[in-house]
């Protein structure tokens, strides 16, 4: 993208750029992108397809409700999922993940992109329409503290979405609830327990059992182990991966623990600031990690050897704030690799090797 | 796991009295001593091995709670040696925090009460004449001498002498110890000016500014800043320059990067490493991830349901684990390098109840390689190298220790 640089009347390259064309430029390419994008078929395959999402949040109104100013927490973000695969989503905190989670199942209502579900573009279902689809898309999220309801028992808790959704008759529900809470590992008289008498791992399974009552077809785990110990992480990592298993269900897993989205994840999403800024397999991800965030990210995290002194690649300055992004590569401010033109030119997307994405000028 | 069919947890209206009697009557007792007027003498100690800056020994901290007494702290021993990095670990609730909030005598009273055991820390203090006044020592400078305190005999009312000034605190969240209502500047320099006779405010606010640089922050952005207008990675970085300022010898890092994303923990360690030399003073830094303490300490000590479990240098610990938790935590955490398509070992169950626990070992419920003589008493400390202790009956038969 050297080449819009810009250029004085005489055609000699001037010093600097012209942010503006510049940005102009960026945004009409990739209108065209999204049109293209979004009209082609769906894959018959795939649970879920998500097509160049976006999602703003309005931060300043005029007096007439006209927005002014607004936060891009996710921008672009494209990726497929087929059944019994999980996408593992890290970034730092604030960089979108939840968002677009939320987006995802529609908890937040896009403001662009394309969202298709099971072979339906849900981006525009109104709420009753999206009813329907509810029970075959579920989320766990990461406080197993806050997200029981205390007054109910947890046989009450899980038998709730299994009648509402009548995924068994009346008479088998207890049943079915109570083959449930075996497989999550919970123990049959737990069903006349309150959420409160329980582990924060504990919690976690009543909640994965929960969003798993009513068989889904996709589960958006936003961090479901990170307020948890060590030693109980690895059960319930271990008991999501048994459930995937024998349900074949698709997991987006967000994460901001890198080794714990290596061994769950199939695909990875490396997001900054609001940009999916590189995507591939689990593989080409851990094996070549080509954005120089990523690779920062990979160094940063602790090596739990202390014979080994790692050699990191360190990152100046702090996270900039979504809602004043940086022009250019949002990741420049921190990038060590930086150069002139990434301050100016936002880096294209660009398929690398066959469904490796990256998006960095020098890549 | 095995007490959760029974009823306990479930407390009669007779019990709870007896406990709410048994309970103001201890309380009383602890308050009373905390506020006693006494001699230095009555809270002057000495050091077990002078290369320690902070001995704790069998240390007990509990909560007289309505359900009964959580012994949160039930015996801990470790200490800190002159210029390292001591990390705790364990599983949240073990009392790695109510361990250093002892040190720093911030356990909230009348319920929470240090009730035995001792917390020996050396000072090195102002000499002070009559007035309270230091006295310059004639090289420009004011006359210093070490003191060792047993900061757990001593009343709230000489606290002063060591919290904040000796030993510093930073927390895992900045903004519950940064006032919103004043700028950094001001913060910082109300540091000095506690700390250090005869600063002036010129002095003061050229001190901030030093420990501002030292962390890594220009002071210009900052120093007429309030809290609120820092981001999470700054903020705890005016955290470190705050304990500094007061120049401590102990600076206890309670989950310091917890809060943070990896690459703003990686300069914040870094940063934590830089000081520690810089000070030339002690790190006790408490966290759950185990890489952390593999990168930053040069000891370990491993906490389980109130006790320590396992404590040795850092590559005792690592290399040559002992204890079956030790082992499983380690086995359990996945690594970047580890193999994906295996089971992640994990250990069963979960912790005992706080106000309900065993006679036997608390580990035995979710131990792998119980034998027979796990069901008896707690198992003792046991010496497996000069610098590594373990309490497990599976290492009863190597040479035993006190
Ligand atoms: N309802 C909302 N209104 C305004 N801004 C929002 C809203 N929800 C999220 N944001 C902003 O969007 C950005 C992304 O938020 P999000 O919570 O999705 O990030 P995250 O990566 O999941 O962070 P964390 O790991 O801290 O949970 C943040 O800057 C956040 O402040
Ligand atoms: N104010 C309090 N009242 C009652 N119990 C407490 C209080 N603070 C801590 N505890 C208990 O003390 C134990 C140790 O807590 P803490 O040291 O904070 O754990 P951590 O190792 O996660 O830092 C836990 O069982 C906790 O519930
Ligand atoms: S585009 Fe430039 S600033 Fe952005 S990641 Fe690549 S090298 Fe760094
Ligand atoms: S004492 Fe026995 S139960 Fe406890 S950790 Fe050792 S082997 Fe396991
Ligand atoms: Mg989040
Ligand atoms: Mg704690």
């Amino acid at each position: 993208m050297a080449d819009v640089k810009k250029v004085n009347d005489q055609g000699a390259p001037v010093v600097g750029y012209d942010d503006a064309a510049i940005e102009a430029e960026f945004r009409a390419k990739r209108q065209a992108q999204i049109a293209q994008d979004c009209s082609l078929p769906f894959d018959p395959e795939a649970v879920l397809e998500v097509r160049h999402l976006r999602k703003c949040f309005p931060m300043e109104k005029t007096l007439t409700g006209k927005v002014t100013k607004e936060l891009v927490a996710v921008d672009d973000i494209s990726f497929k999922l087929y059944p019994g695969e999980t996408l593992g989503i890290v970034g730092e905190s604030g960089c979108g993940k939840t968002t677009a989670g939320r987006a995802i199942l529609k908890l937040h209502q896009p403001s662009g992109g394309q969202i298709i579900f099971d072979g339906q573009d849900i981006t525009h279902f109104n709420s009753k329409q999206m009813r329907q689809i509810r029970k075959k898309m579920q989320i766990i999220f990461q406080d197993p503290y806050s997200s029981l309801p205390p007054r109910d028992t947890v046989g009450g808790i899980l038998s709730e979405p299994v009648e509402v959704h009548k995924i068994v008759p009346k008479d088998q529900v207890k049943n079915y609830v109570l083959e449930l809470m075996d497989k999550c590992g919970l123990r049959d008289y737990y069903f006349e327990r309150y959420p409160h008498e329980f582990s924060g791992g504990q919690r976690q399974r009543i909640c994965i059992a929960r969003a798993l009552s009513v068989s889904p077809k996709l589960v958006i785990c936003d961090e479901p182990v990170s307020a948890l110990d060590v030693s109980i992480q690895a059960q319930i990592i271990n008991l999501l991966k048994k459930l995937q298993r024998e349900m074949d269900l698709a997991y987006v897993f967000i994460s901001h623990d890198l080794s714990v989205v290596k061994f769950i994840s199939d695909k990875i999403g490396v997001m900054y600031l609001g940009s999916m800024v590189e995507f591939g397999t689990k593989e080409d991800i851990f094996r070549e990690p080509l954005h120089p965030y990523t690779k920062a990210l990979f160094s940063a995290v602790p090596n739990p050897d202390p014979t080994v002194k790692m050699d990191r690649i360190k990152l100046e300055g702090d996270i900039p704030s979504p809602a004043d992004p940086p022009k250019g590569c949002r990741f420049h401010t921190r990038c060590p690799y930086a150069q002139e033109v990434c301050k100016h030119v936002p880096p294209e997307n660009r398929e690398v090797t066959a469904g490796h994405f990256v998006a960095c000028h020098l890549v | 796991m095995a007490k959760e069919n029974s009823n306990k947890g479930y407390l009669s209206g007779k019990e709870i009295r007896a406990i709410a009697k048994s309970n103001a009557k201890e309380m009383k007792r602890l308050e009373a001593y905390k506020n006693r007027r006494c001699p230095e003498s009555e809270f002057l100690s000495q050091m077990a091995d002078d290369d320690n800056i902070l001995e704790i020994q069998d240390l007990h901290t509990f909560f007289f709670t309505e359900q009964g007494v959580v012994k949160a702290v039930n015996g801990v021993s470790y200490d800190v040696p002159k210029n390292s990095v001591v990390g705790v670990v364990g599983e949240s609730g073990c009392g790695k925090s109510v361990t250093s909030m002892s040190v720093m005598r911030l356990i909230q009273g009348p319920t929470g009460q240090i009730v035995d055991g001792s917390i020996r820390f050396k000072s090195n203090e102002y000499v002070l004449d009559g007035k309270g006044q230091p006295i310059p020592d004639g090289d420009g400078g004011y006359r210093m001498e070490e003191k060792v305190y047993d900061i757990a005999k001593m009343p709230m009312r000489e606290i002063h002498r060591i919290r904040g000034k000796q030993v510093a605190m930073i927390f895992q969240e900045p903004m519950t110890s940064l006032n919103p209502v004043f700028t950094i500047g001001q913060q910082l320099d109300e540091v000095t000016l506690l700390h250090m006779p005869g600063a002036t405010k010129q002095i003061a606010k050229e001190k901030s500014e030093d420990m501002l640089r030292l962390v890594g922050i220009i002071p210009e952005n900052v120093y007429n800043a309030f809290p609120h207008e820092l981001s999470g990675g700054m903020r705890q970085r005016v955290m470190i320059a705050m304990a500094l300022a007061a120049e401590p010898r102990l600076i206890i890092a309670d989950e310091p990067t917890t809060a943070l994303d990896v690459t703003i923990q990686a300069q914040i360690l870094d940063l934590l490493q830089d000081i520690k030399n810089k000070i030339d003073g002690s790190i006790l830094l408490i966290t759950h991830d185990l890489g952390v303490i593999a990168e930053m300490a040069d000891y370990v000590v491993v906490m389980y349901a109130g006790k320590v479990i396992e404590k040795g240098t850092v590559l005792e610990i690592f290399q040559d684990p002992r204890h079956p938790y030790t082992i499983g935590l380690q086995k359990s955490k996945p690594t970047m390098t580890l193999d994906d398509d295996t089971e992640l070992y994990n250990i069963p169950g979960n912790v005992p109840n706080p106000i309900d626990m065993p006679s036997h070992c608390y580990f035995k419920e979710r131990c792998s390689m119980c034998t027979k003589k796990c069901s008896g008493e707690y198992p003792g400390m046991v010496q497996v190298s000069p610098t590594h202790f373990v309490a497990c009956h599976l290492y009863d038969e190597e040479t035993a220790h006190g």
